[in-house]
């Protein structure tokens, strides 16, 4: 029972951070560890019909049961796409608008769509052009703070 | 040759198709790659209409191919069925499918990564309408999901990736709660089959009790989620209004009507599916009206197209829904599924025109605000537009979707709410007409002549495509299947009943004046409301221009919107659709 409860702790603790969390790449920790869960909810109910790995040779008996595994592997694949594609998506968003806050990146991409889009793809051209300068002149010092500032 | 023995072709040939435009990309350049590339297309979209040609006298003989994949065990391998559901929902897939590929030729997005990928998704499609497995429907509704989300994320725009995030966290979490679901079912019944499970269930006291229900809704509510259903709707507009146009035409067209009719396999079977689905049904007919009141208040193109993708989906479920609790064995329930299947047929069709000429209209005039653009035909005709196609098929489209004759939606509208005569449905699909058609005048606007600074407007506006045919092309055929739809509806009526039924539907309708549509569709009473419909139309299009109706418009389409709604929204329909089933 003790490992159902937290089990439902960690789905909770995704949940809330999925919901509540501003940072999208918090949120998508948060996707993770809800699938985790899932994954592990799966794993565990599978292991209650025996004690022994299945592996079909002669001598071991009560295996437990193999097709919650197989099922998993094949879940945990499909979650490490998915995250993989939300991080990417994270950095698009973060090149867009400089921020990985969700509320700015709405408010840079969402509220005016026409203007604030022209705007934001000529800021990440202005800030490209200007990143490619300094590299030019081989003083790549300010890149960082410049990054600084657009997180606070 | 035996259809048996290509039944893997729709998913399969995609799947090669795809690699072959992979292998393209990796090792080819310039003219051999674009080769390689188009006949990869080929092999995936072009290939299987051999097998749907030849497994057609299989569907209309009622007969099925099922089985184990790869000849397993069926209680370790995955089940499968192909049967009449299976065809047609393949071939709204395909058929919109190829047209948006084709506009996608001359519009973008170009490339061998953007062809593979929407090979992928026409796979997934194919997949996951086929399976019998709750498992493989799982892993076919994420790869689905897992190809639109990056077709909607093609676009360069920031927004598309916005959209897309919030589509993939929320569709990603819904499909997690789909996993609690099956593991609910896979404790009670030791099986995945949609038939063993059920069986199993049978097999229990009480039908497995509120596990067994809390599971199911778990299950249903994460596939209603990818329908877009009224409170689980919310990442839809962003995502289909962002995504290229020809992405947007297969998102609406299909994407959202195929989880909804792989969803019917299991409700059909399962001991509370009837339950689940009548109250689907009710949030199908809450949806219709609800998102075409959004509708009328947006001011970009897209996504006023979009809140209608929602409005016509909501048609579609309150049908489904109503079907799924008659069950499919009675004659109404037949009736009633083949009515959804056909509205979402000519959805499909009506919807990737509007999304195409939309789109071509406002690539061609560089804006989509609905308010201010005006003068849309003129801008096409100076851009190489000799013969108005774009504009025609719009009006095509229009009129389809407002449900005005002959076109194919006032067939699949007058069907759909005829077979619902008896339900509290009819009133919301009724009220929703008029606001379909309200926001159709409201968009046609953009077409009317500029009122002033006309020349101005037509010199800097405007900018041609470099190779246009692609999109009349897939236009044209759009519109044609629209026209032809709609005039050979009561046929198309009957074949869909007898694809999805077998001979048998075709006796079991046989009583008088129910097969024959001819007499339903085009009576006095219906033309009447057609009418009527179209004048209320007006009326709320114009009480909508006045000053206060803008002002309340405008007011909807500033409502609070933010992410983690989505969730709540999402967490609030389970919670619901759960205790429906544990407490009705």
């Amino acid at each position: 029972m003790i490992e159902r409860l937290l089990l439902l702790l960690l789905f909770l603790t995704g949940f809330w951070g999925i919901l509540e969390k501003k940072n999208i790449i918090k949120k998508i920790f948060g996707l993770t560890l809800i699938n985790s869960a899932a994954v592990l909810l799966f794993v565990i109910g599978g292991s209650e019909t025996g004690k022994h790995t299945p592996i079909m040779e002669k001598g071991i008996v009560e295996i437990v049961d193999p097709v919650p595994q197989a099922l998993m592997l094949t879940a945990i694949v499909i979650g490490v796409c998915v995250t993989a594609l939300a991080l990417a998506l994270a950095y698009r968003l973060y090149k867009a608008s400089g921020s990985f806050n969700i509320d700015t990146i709405r408010k840079a991409v969402h509220d005016m769509p026409e203007e604030a889009e022209i705007k934001a793809e000529e800021t990440y051209r202005e800030a490209a052009e200007e990143i490619s300068e300094e590299a030019e002149q081989e003083n790549p010092v300010k890149k960082p703070q410049k990054e600084a500032n657009n997180e606070s | 040759m035996n259809p048996e023995n290509f039944v893997f072709a729709p998913v399969v040939l995609p799947l090669l198709g795809a690699a072959v435009i992979f292998c393209a990309k990796a090792f080819l350049k310039n003219r051999p790659e674009k080769v390689l590339e188009y006949m990869g297309v080929f092999i995936g979209l072009g290939l299987p209409w051999l097998f749907f040609l030849q497994s057609l006298p299989l569907v209309l003989s009622g007969g099925s191919v099922q089985g184990v994949v790869g000849s397993w065990y069926a209680g370790v391998g995955i089940m499968y069925r192909f049967d009449g559901l299976a065809w047609l929902v393949n071939i709204l897939g395909y058929s919109v499918a190829g047209a948006a590929w084709i506009y996608s030729l001359s519009a973008g997005p170009r490339g061998p990564s953007f062809s593979s990928v929407f090979l992928i998704q026409t796979s997934a499609l194919a997949a996951a309408i086929m399976t019998a497995d709750l498992f493989n429907l799982f892993v076919c509704l994420e790869v689905l999901g897992i190809a639109s989300y990056v077709l909607a994320a093609e676009s360069d725009k920031p927004g598309a990736s916005l959209a897309s995030f919030s589509y993939l966290m929320v569709s990603a979490a819904a499909m997690v709660f789909f996993l609690i679901g099956l593991y609910g079912f896979y404790r009670l019944t030791g099986t995945l089959s949609y038939e063993g499970i059920a069986a199993g269930l049978q097999a229990l006291p009480d039908s497995g009790g509120p596990a067994a229900l809390i599971s199911l809704a778990l299950v249903t509510a994460a596939v209603a989620m990818r329908v877009a259903v009224m409170p689980l709707y919310g990442w839809l507009p962003d995502a289909h209004a962002m995504a290229p146009h020809a992405v947007s035409a297969v998102l609406s067209g299909v994407l959202i009507k195929t989880p909804l009719f792989a969803l019917s396999r299991v409700l059909l079977l399962m001991p509370a599916g009837a339950d689940a689905g009548r109250l689907m049904g009710f949030a199908g007919a809450a949806t219709a009206l609800a998102a075409v009141i959004i509708a009328l208040s947006q001011k970009d193109a897209k996504r006023l197209l979009a809140y209608h993708s929602i409005s016509q989906i909501g048609y579609i479920v309150s049908a489904w829904g109503a079907a799924m609790y008659l069950g499919t064995e009675t004659k109404e329930g037949i009736m009633l599924m083949a009515a959804a299947f056909l509205h979402a047929l000519y959805h499909a069709l009506f919807k990737g025109l509007l999304f195409l000429s939309i789109g071509t209209t406002v690539d061609r005039t560089q804006n989509r605000n609905i308010y201010t653009l005006r003068g849309a035909a003129a801008v096409l005709r100076n851009t190489g537009e000799k013969v108005p196609i774009t504009l025609i098929t719009f009006i095509i489209g229009a009129l389809a979707i407002s449900a005005i004759p002959p076109f194919n939606g006032f067939a699949s509208k007058t069907v759909l709410t005829y077979t619902l005569k008896e339900s509290p449905h009819y009133y919301f699909l009724y009220a929703a007409s008029i606001g379909t058609t309200a926001s159709f005048i409201k968009l046609s606007r953009i077409f009317w002549p500029a009122k002033q600074e006309k020349g101005k407007k037509e010199k800097n506006a405007g900018s041609s495509v470099q190779n246009p045919w692609g999109l009349y092309i897939s236009q044209s055929f759009l519109g044609l299947l629209c026209i032809i739809g709609g005039l050979g509806a009561p046929a198309m009526y009957t074949f869909v009943i007898d694809v999805m039924t077998g001979s048998g539907g075709g006796e079991l309708l046989a009583n008088p004046g129910s097969t024959s549509l001819s007499p339903v569709l085009y009576t006095l009473d219906n033309l009447l409301k057609t009418g009527f419909i179209a004048i209320a139309g007006l009326g709320l299009f114009f009480l909508a221009v006045s000053r206060r109706g803008s002002a309340v418009l405008t007011k909807i389409r500033e409502r609070r919107r933010n992410f983690h709604g989505l969730f709540v929204s999402f967490a609030l329909g389970t919670a619901a659709l759960a205790a429906w089933l544990c407490f009705i």
